[in-house]
């Protein structure tokens, strides 16, 4: 069980600190923020430590800590998973979660702290439930009662009788316009060698649905070919028992957004490379060398590059473009489709003083306290021939004496709308147990996670 | 807001509150219409900033409390709230803010709640004040205000409020509605941790065993919750057949963390037969499609528990298990991936090929977290089989070119594994290794060398890829003294084969002074020995100067010892000198220069040695995973809370193991005959020289050996399971020959690591002496055997790098049951001595000031 939680800044300022057992002294957030101190990334910081008085347990996120006091044997996932909860409940209520919006409405957050949890235990974390009993903020509340029409409808009383049968739903709900959204998104997870050969894939999808209905919809999800998952987990609203015996999704949706489920993509499937890896939509070439003393020369289209007299020098030269054939499928019809958000992020040594980066499309910065130039490339076009390929190139300048030997690998980000990587499809959604009709709304994204490229 | 205000008559009909307390009220109010006291004005100059805004809080609040502004007394209050944030003390406006809870605003009402709670323990008296109104709002037509009320009376944590609480709290058991029943149900914990007579006499543990059939699954939830933890010392709570059942018939209508809870239970449970286990099984099954990653290892945990005696189910269950992890670490938050990671880890360890097929999902991304990355590596190192490990080696030859100097490391060390577990890949790896031996990277040179070194000891065939580029590696050896050891220690046992050896060590003997590490002085002197006794004529002037040098070498007592045992061993017989140094490869070496060294078979110790990864394993779905080691290992004995008995299918080996590294040391050497498997180079870089490590420490080790008869290390195996009238007598019968402890102490019966446990988490600390001991000990065995002589026997000791822990204990001299428990701490660095002496005499200061008195003396110090 949690005894304490403090939500602490990325400057080591708590923010708030709620205790549930007994007070928790702040040298423990002291002790902490001495660890984060000695890294030199923060966000590395060892989600479990023992300190002297029991463990902490930690999460990094919205570029904030969350930092649980255990004083006993928990099981460890169990409150890594409450902190994100809470993290996800803040950023429901607030927003955005940051330094400002947390001081801002603090009182908010112990009200929702006190719901969350009872004497270090997990209480009511579904969103739904909370806001029954917690009105959110009230500018949010009245932007709310503007887009839908309603007025500010929620009560400071609890609905009696329906949070325990349905937690994650609230009663009463009512919409004039009934609808439900389905985004079946699927991110691919890759690491391409240097030569453009897939070394490792993995394909994660997830469903997540905006819910709009009216009463106690009960709706019944199934697919065109539920064969393609491997694996999946569901929303706790879900009825697993169903999935179990006939491959559909049965449930009553919570109020508003949530993820339905998240699956893995089994693969093996015909358009799939020989070793299970997928082949992805685009190519990415990348070289960076270093060299001593050449002083940045060199041509590469960027002038006034000769600045780094004696020190060591480098170039980096990435080239993008699409590959076909891909693993993408488009359900339905088939479009050619176009790359969107394609973005290149290159993370250089810290040897590397400066960078001269010029590219033939697109804007590239270099962020020199980071030593990481990012390349926003936009929009490619999939499967156009006369089109010539973007590249980005330029000159490094290395710290005085330093040598480098290892390159570095290169991160790119892209999304494909209208694609999906395992072809599942929703053959139908059915409501019952109310009587309208509600509009539904299915989109297919395919878009890159950790999609790493190696350099040369 | 509305509904509250309106709610106005139902408070005043309910409340029944007692005359005093009214009185307290009544008083509270008058203060506030009294005209506020000087400002903190006059004395200015002495008021600091935080000061001065806390008064001006303090005017604030009682005007609003007079105007009666709803939104400027919510805004005043959430200010007082966020100076306590700040961490500015804000509780002297305890008063002020108890005035406020008469309010209609919810908000408000919330943030007094908090404020009380957070400040109640430091204004007992006070907080008397407040009880009446929240007794009133547990009467409240709003159940949400009835449960916040209830809530906060039992959050508040005072003795003095006991009597006001339990009768709220009975009757919020059986409210209409399930929140304020839920609160109650956890009110009755706080109640218990409060004043557990009350609970005890209330009957409330029945009611609560009633409620597990709630038709609210938040209620039995927390029913669970408060009954395992009242129960804790028990073992938890009693689980019938029905409950079980029960629980698991409506495992949908759970919460996540309910599921937690109930899953915890159940794997306590244990099934009637097998169709039970079976039908238990099937109900559970489901509940590994949570997206939870917490609820989802629970599960497995309950699965792994429940099939450990069926051994044809288990690889059922980790298949079964294999997909849920892999989903979890999809996507997830990084701190789940590396929690789930070490979960992983175990389960491959524990049954090789599970997740075999899966090794591509553990390649490292840049991106990923470090902790993350270091996991993958040590999964590749355990996943990679004959058909994958080109691939996996491949793999991490590229993470060991990265510019991350640990996981360079760790990525090579994980090669070498390979290279040991799967002789398919074996020559990949070694390729791999030896382009490592050839980088730039210092890092990646040194644990190369160090792979190398132990790969020849199982591959000795790899020797002619590998002794050509010694005489290079052993140039650019510079500061990683242990890649150097390693190469040295190549250089001595492969000498014989390698034309220039001598001439490689020699640079190195002729820089001794400049060498500062210890292990490659070591390594050096044994590497010289060996050499000398493969082509003396070379060696032997080499030889010479460097024992001279070692013998005269101050920085460290080994080295001198180890150096003045050979020079000894040389002068006395030198063919008893090769038999000792070079072990059994001797007649090897001096018969043919050619003749191959033995190639190692079977494993090495660390690969048999599983009683660690047993220990975590028991451990499954509990931080002692994500932190690899066994809870024991990383938690301060005082710190530690009790604990429920091991379970009983743990062998009374590992149970003793366990309990007495409670006590935060290594427990006595077993009694039971070892095993000797070949010592891992990097443990013992002696491998033929068993006898001289132990020459050099003979006396201690004699010493230790001695303490080791005398002390209870077989006693305490076969009185794991006595009963303390069996060893009463024991003692009775023994105490005739008690003499030595200084009058205060009598030898007694020999006490198990739990009762030891038990008591000394139980006592509180008698006396707490310091003192200077005049010279350290040589190891734990001396001060053992010194203490046995003055009646202290020793329960545990253990000896760390900076200190000495020893854990006595002893018997009263005039009454033998007393009990006096010692804990010594040694800093070697001071000689500082910390003694704490726990007793359960009645006379508690005297006599563990009497036995402090013992101790100090038996250690020599003042």
């Amino acid at each position: 069980m949690i005894q304490s939680l403090f939500i602490m800044s990325n400057a080591g300022e708590v923010l708030i600190e709620k205790h549930w057992r007994e007070v928790t002294p702040r040298s423990v957030c002291d002790y902490f923020w001495d660890e984060v101190c000695k890294l030199e990334d923060r966000e590395e910081i060892p989600p479990i430590m023992a300190v002297n008085k029991g463990f902490i347990i930690s999460v990094y996120r919205y570029d904030m800590f969350l930092i649980a006091k255990v004083q006993q044997e928990t099981p460890p996932l169990l409150c890594i998973e409450f902190l994100h909860r809470v993290l996800d409940i803040l950023a429901d209520y607030l927003g955005a979660v940051d330094e400002t919006s947390i001081k801002e409405s603090f009182s908010l957050v112990y009200q929702l702290l006190e719901e969350m949890m009872d004497n270090g235990h997990p209480m009511t974390t579904e969103p739904n439930a909370l806001k029954a009993m917690i009105k959110p903020p009230t500018v949010m509340g009245r932007v709310v009662a503007a887009a839908t029409g309603r007025s500010d409808a929620i009560s400071e009383a609890l609905p009696d009788g329906t949070i325990s049968a349905m937690p994650w739903r609230k009663a009463g709900v009512r919409y004039a316009q009934n609808e439900i959204y389905l985004d079946i998104i699927e991110e691919v997870d890759a690491i391409v060698a240097a030569n453009g050969q897939v070394v490792s894939s993995e394909v994660t999808g997830s469903i997540q649905a905006v819910s709009h209905l009216s009463g106690i919809p009960d709706l019944l999800l199934t697919f065109q070919d539920p064969s393609l998952i491997d694996d999946c987990s569901f929303h706790p609203c879900v009825r697993y028992g169903r999935f179990e015996r006939d491959r559909v999704v049965s449930f009553v949706p919570p109020d508003g957004a949530f993820e339905l489920m998240r699956y893995r993509v089994a693969t093996g499937a015909h358009h799939i490379l020989p070793r299970g890896n997928i082949i992805p939509p685009l190519y990415c070439n990348a070289t960076v060398s270093f060299s001593d003393g050449a002083g940045g020369g060199g041509g590469g289209g960027s002038g006034g590059s000769g600045s780094g007299g004696g020190s060591g020098g480098g170039r980096v030269h990435v080239g993008l473009g699409t590959r076909a054939p891909n693993s993408l499928r488009f359900p339905g019809r088939k479009t050619a489709s176009m790359l969107e958000d394609v973005e290149v992020t290159v993370p250089f040594p810290r040897a590397v003083r400066t960078a001269n980066l010029s590219a033939t499309a697109g804007t590239v910065l270099f962020d020199e306290a980071a030593k990481v130039a990012r390349w926003s490339v936009g929009k490619l076009a999939m499967g156009s021939v006369g089109q010539r390929p973007p590249q980005m190139a330029g000159a490094l300048v290395l710290q005085p004496g330093a040598r480098l030997e290892e390159s570095p690998s290169i991160h790119v980000a892209w999304k494909v709308p209208v694609a999906s990587i395992s072809g599942l499809s929703i053959a139908s959604l059915q409501l019952t147990n109310e009587r309208y009709k509600p509009y539904k709304g299915v989109r297919t994204l395919t878009k890159s996670g950790k999609f790493t490229v190696r350099t040369s | 807001m509305a509904d509250y205000i309106r709610s106005k008559n139902g408070t005043v009909g309910v409340a029944s509150p007692s005359p005093s307390i009214t009185g307290f009220g009544g008083g509270g109010i008058g203060n506030g219409t009294t005209p506020p006291p000087p400002a903190p004005v006059a004395n200015s100059y002495f008021t600091d900033q935080k000061k001065g805004e806390v008064n001006e809080l303090k005017q604030l609040l009682r005007s609003v409390a007079v105007e009666r502004d709803a939104k400027k007394r919510r805004d005043v209050i959430k200010k007082v709230i966020a100076y306590m944030t700040l961490g500015v003390d804000v509780s002297r406006l305890f008063t002020e803010m108890i005035m406020a809870i008469e309010t209609r605003d919810l908000v408000v009402k919330k943030m007094v709640y908090l404020y009380l709670c957070t400040y109640a323990h430091t204004n007992p008296d006070l907080a008397i004040m407040c009880v009446n109104t929240l007794q009133r709002d547990c009467g409240n037509e709003d159940p949400m205000v009835r449960g916040l009320a209830l809530r906060s009376l039992c959050s508040l944590r005072l003795p003095s409020i006991v009597e006001y609480i339990s009768e709220p709290l009975r009757r919020s058991l059986t409210d209409a509605n399930a929140y304020v029943r839920k609160t109650g149900v956890m009110g009755i914990l706080k109640l218990h941790h409060l004043a557990p007579a009350v609970v005890r006499e209330g009957n409330m543990v029945d009611t609560l065993y009633a409620m597990l059939h709630d038709v609210d699954a938040q209620v039995v939830t927390n029913c669970l919750l408060a009954l395992d933890e009242m129960a804790a010392a028990q073992g938890g709570m009693s689980l019938s057949r029905d409950t079980v059942l029960l629980l698991l018939g409506r495992l949908d209508g759970f919460s996540e963390w309910g599921l937690c809870k109930v899953l915890a239970l159940v794997r306590r449970y244990a099934p009637a037969d097998e169709d039970e286990l079976f039908s238990m099984m099937n109900l559970l099954d489901p509940v590994l499609r949570t997206s939870n990653s917490g609820v989802v290892l629970a599960v497995i945990d309950c699965f792994l528990h429940l099939t450990r005696d069926l051994p044809d189910l288990q690889p059922q269950v980790y298949e079964r298990a294999r997909a849920p992890l892999l989903t979890l670490t999809a996507g997830a938050a990084p701190e789940t991936v590396h929690c789930v990671l070490a979960h992983v880890l175990i389960l491959a360890q524990r049954r090789a090929g599970v997740f075999d097929s899966e090794y591509r999902l553990f390649y490292a991304r840049h991106n990923d977290h470090a902790h993350v990355r270091r996991a993958k590596v040590e999964l590749l190192a355990l996943l990679a089989g004959p058909a994958s490990a080109a691939e996996v080696l491949a793999e991490l030859a590229e993470y060991a070119g990265g510019a991350d100097a640990d996981m360079a490391r760790r990525s090579v060390r994980a090669i070498g594994e390979i290279c040991h577990r799967v002789p398919e890949g074996a020559s990949l790896g070694m390729g791999h290794l030896l382009e490592f031996l050839e980088v730039d990277a210092g890092y990646v040179r040194a644990e190369a060398a160090l792979a190398v070194q132990d790969l020849l000891r199982r591959y000795p065939a790899w020797r002619d890829q590998v002794l050509p580029s010694l005489r290079r590696c052993l140039k650019r050896a510079g500061d990683e003294p242990a890649g150097k050891a390693a190469l040295i220690w190549m250089v001595g046992e492969y000498g014989a084969e390698i034309p220039e050896a001598p001439y490689m060590l020699e640079p190195l003997i002729d820089a001794y002074e400049e060498e500062t590490n210890v292990e490659v002085k070591l390594q050096l002197l044994t590497a010289a020995m060996k050499l000398f006794f493969a082509r003396p004529p070379e060696v032997q002037s080499m030889l010479g100067r460097l024992l001279a040098a070692a013998v005269e070498d101050v920085s460290s007592q080994d080295l001198h010892d180890r150096a003045l045992l050979y020079y000894r061993l040389l002068r006395a017989d030198a063919d008893a000198a090769r038999a000792v140094i070079c072990g059994e490869h001797a007649a090897a070496a001096a018969g043919a220069a050619a003749a191959p060294p033995a190639a190692l078979d079977g494993p090495f110790a660390e690969e048999r040695d599983t009683s660690l990864r047993d220990a975590i394993f028991a451990e499954f779905n509990t931080l002692a995973v994500a932190y690899g080691e066994p809870s024991d290992a990383f938690t301060a004995p005082p710190y530690r809370v009790a604990r429920a008995a091991p379970p009983p299918w743990m062998p009374p080996e590992a149970r003793l193991a366990r309990e007495l590294a409670d006590l935060g040391l290594a427990p006595p050497p077993s009694p039971q005959p070892q095993l000797q498997p070949q010592l891992h180079q990097q443990q013992s870089h002696d491998s033929g020289g068993a006898g001289s490590p132990g020459a050099a420490h003979a006396p201690a080790a004699a010493a230790a050996a001695a303490a080791a008869a005398a002390a209870p290390s077989v006693d305490l195996l076969g009185m794991d399971d006595g009963d303390p009238g069996a060893q009463a007598a024991n003692g009775g019968g023994g105490g005739g020959e008690g003499e030595g402890g200084g009058g205060v102490l009598r030898p007694g019966p020999a006490m198990g690591a739990p009762q030891f446990q038990a008591l000394w988490g139980e006592l509180a600390e008698a006396a707490v002496v310091q003192g200077v001991v005049l010279r350290a000990p040589a190891g734990t065995g001396e001060v053992e055997g010194r203490m046995s002589a003055a009646c202290l026997r020793t329960m545990a000791s253990g000896d760390k790098p900076e200190t000495m822990r020893f854990f006595f204990y002893g018997y009263g001299s005039d009454n033998p049951s007393e009990v006096h428990l010692v804990q010594c701490t040694l800093l070697k660095s001071s000689c500082a001595l910390d003694v704490v002496i726990k007793t359960t005499a009645a006379d508690a200061a005297p006599a563990a000031h009497a036995v402090a008195a013992v101790v100090k003396h038996a250690f020599g110090a003042t």
